[in-house]
C-alpha cells in the first residue's frame, strides 16, 4: 500500500482535526486520540512531533489498518 | 486454544510443557508453580464455561496455539516501563501484568501513550487484584514465572512472537455509551480530581457528582476517535471534596457520565456472538463481576480472569480486552 509521504498535508489535518472518522482498529482509534492530545498547545513542534508518531504507525500496520487508511484517506486518494 | 480452570498440579504439568502461558491465581498458588515459560498475576475472580466464579485453589491458565511456542518474560521496573515498545517482538503480541495500586501500575497508566511505538504493536493485559475482603491486608502481585520473582511493583511481561502469516488484533467489548449530558473536562491529569469543568465551568467535580445524583457504578466515557474508553469512579469524597478513580483521567479529554447499565449478561452476549470472534485470550474488569453480578452467570465464550483493570496499550476500566489472531501459520 502507499502511504502518503511524511510531507503530505494530510497528514497534519489529522493530528490537528476533530474528526472521528469510521475506524475499525483499537490501535488507530488510540494513536490518533493520543496525536491530537499532543497538539493541544498547537506549538509547531508538537505538531511535527505528533505527525511523526502517526505516520510512523500508519507505516510499520499498513497493512493492518488498511481498512482505516481507506477511512481516513479515501479509497482513491491513497 | 484452550483455558482452562487448573489445579497447580495440571497447572506444573503445562509449564514443564515448556510452552508459554499466561497464568492467573491467588498468590499463594502461584508462588507453589514450577518455574518456566509463564508470567502471573494474582486474583481470585475468573469468568469460566460454568459461569464467573470466585477461587482461591485453582488457577486460570491461558495456553495459546501450537505454532505459539516461543515466548521472553521480562519484569519492567516503573523507570524501565518506556523500554516496552522496543522490546515487543517486530511481529507478535506482548501480555502485560501489573499489581493494582502500586507505583508501576500508576506509572503505566499515567505515561503509556506518551512512548515511542507504544501503539505500534499489540500490547494487552490486565491488572491483579486480591479477594476483596483481603483489599486492607493483602497486596496484589506478579510473578516473573522463568526466575521465580514475585513483585508488587513490577510490571510482569511475556512477549509472544507470531509467525509471519499470522496477525494479533487487540479488541475490546464496552457496553458503556455516553450519556447526553454535560461535557466534563479536567484542568490536570490524574488518578484524583478536586477540579473539574463541566461544559466549560469551573466546578468541584465530587460536588457536581453529587448535585448529578452520578451513580458510581456507571464509568466516566470518553470517545477516543469513536473507541468508547472509560474511567470508573473509585471514591467520591463529599468530606474531602475530591473523586478518586480507577484510571487517570487526561487533561484534554473530554468526558460524559455513562448511560446506566442494564440486563448486562444478554447484552454482552449478543454483541460477543455480533463479532463472531476466537479469542486466544481474554480479560474483564471485577466492577463487571460485581456491578452485573456475574457470580454464576456466563458471558459467552468469554473466559479469563474478571481483573483489577485491563490492558489495551493504555489502561481500561469496565472493559473487555481481547486478542484474536488471523491467517495461518
Amino acid at each position: 500500500m502507499n502511504l502518503p509521504s511524511r510531507d503530505d498535508p494530510r497528514w497534519r489535518s489529522i493530528v490537528t482535526g476533530t474528526d472521528d472518522y469510521s475506524l475499525e482498529n483499537l490501535s488507530a482509534q488510540l494513536v490518533i486520540s493520543r496525536v491530537r492530545l499532543m497538539t493541544w498547545d498547537q506549538k509547531e513542534a508538537s505538531i511535527e512531533k505528533a505527525i511523526d508518531v502517526v505516520h510512523s504507525f500508519f507505516v510499520k500496520n499498513a497493512e493492518q489498518t488498511k481498512s482505516d487508511l481507506h477511512a481516513i484517506f479515501g479509497r482513491g486518494l491513497l | 486454544m484452550k483455558k482452562t480452570l487448573s489445579t497447580v498440579a495440571e497447572a506444573n504439568a503445562l509449564i514443564a510443557a515448556g510452552r508459554p502461558l499466561m497464568i492467573a491465581g491467588a498468590e499463594p498458588l502461584l508462588r507453589s508453580l514450577a518455574k518456566g515459560c509463564w508470567v502471573g498475576g494474582s486474583i481470585p475472580y475468573f469468568m469460566t464455561e460454568q459461569g464467573g466464579q470466585q477461587s482461591s485453589e485453582r488457577l486460570f491458565v491461558t495456553q495459546f496455539p501450537d505454532f505459539c511456542d516461543q515466548g521472553s518474560v521480562k519484569f519492567y521496573a516503573p523507570n524501565q516501563l518506556a523500554q516496552i515498545p522496543s522490546d515487543c517482538p517486530d511481529h507478535g503480541v506482548s501480555f502485560i501484568v501489573l499489581p493494582c495500586a502500586s507505583e508501576v501500575h500508576q506509572t503505566y497508566a499515567r505515561d503509556c501513550s506518551t512512548w515511542p511505538g507504544l501503539f505500534d504493536r499489540p500490547i494487552l493485559g490486565w491488572i491483579a487484584g486480591v479477594d476483596l475482603k483481603d483489599l486492607a491486608t493483602v497486596t496484589p502481585k506478579v510473578i516473573n514465572g522463568l526466575t521465580g520473582e514475585i513483585s508488587g511493583n513490577m510490571a510482569a511481561m511475556l512477549h509472544l512472537p507470531l509467525p509471519k502469516s499470522v496477525s494479533a488484533q487487540v479488541s475490546i467489548i464496552n457496553l458503556f455509551e455516553k450519556s447526553d449530558g454535560d461535557t466534563l473536562t479536567f484542568p490536570k491529569s490524574g488518578f484524583e480530581a478536586e477540579t473539574c469543568f463541566v461544559n466549560g465551568q469551573k466546578r468541584n467535580c465530587a460536588e457536581y457528582l453529587a448535585e448529578v445524583k452520578a451513580d458510581s457504578r456507571w464509568p466516566l466515557v470518553a470517545s477516543y476517535t469513536g473507541a468508547m474508553i472509560n474511567v470508573s469512579f473509585q471514591a467520591i469524597d463529599a468530606v474531602k471534596k475530591k473523586v478518586v478513580f480507577y484510571a487517570p483521567v487526561f487533561e484534554g479529554v473530554e468526558y460524559h457520565l455513562a448511560k446506566p447499565q442494564a440486563d448486562y449478561t444478554a447484552r454482552f452476549e449478543r454483541e460477543l456472538a455480533s463479532r463472531n470472534v476466537k479469542p486466544i485470550f481474554t480479560c474483564n474488569c471485577i466492577l463487571n463481576y460485581l456491578y452485573a453480578e456475574l457470580e454464576g452467570k456466563r458471558t459467552g465464550d468469554a473466559v479469563g480472569p474478571m481483573t483489577f483493570g485491563e490492558v489495551a496499550w493504555m489502561l481500561l476500566n469496565q472493559t473487555m480486552v481481547y486478542v484474536t489472531l488471523s491467517g495461518s501459520p
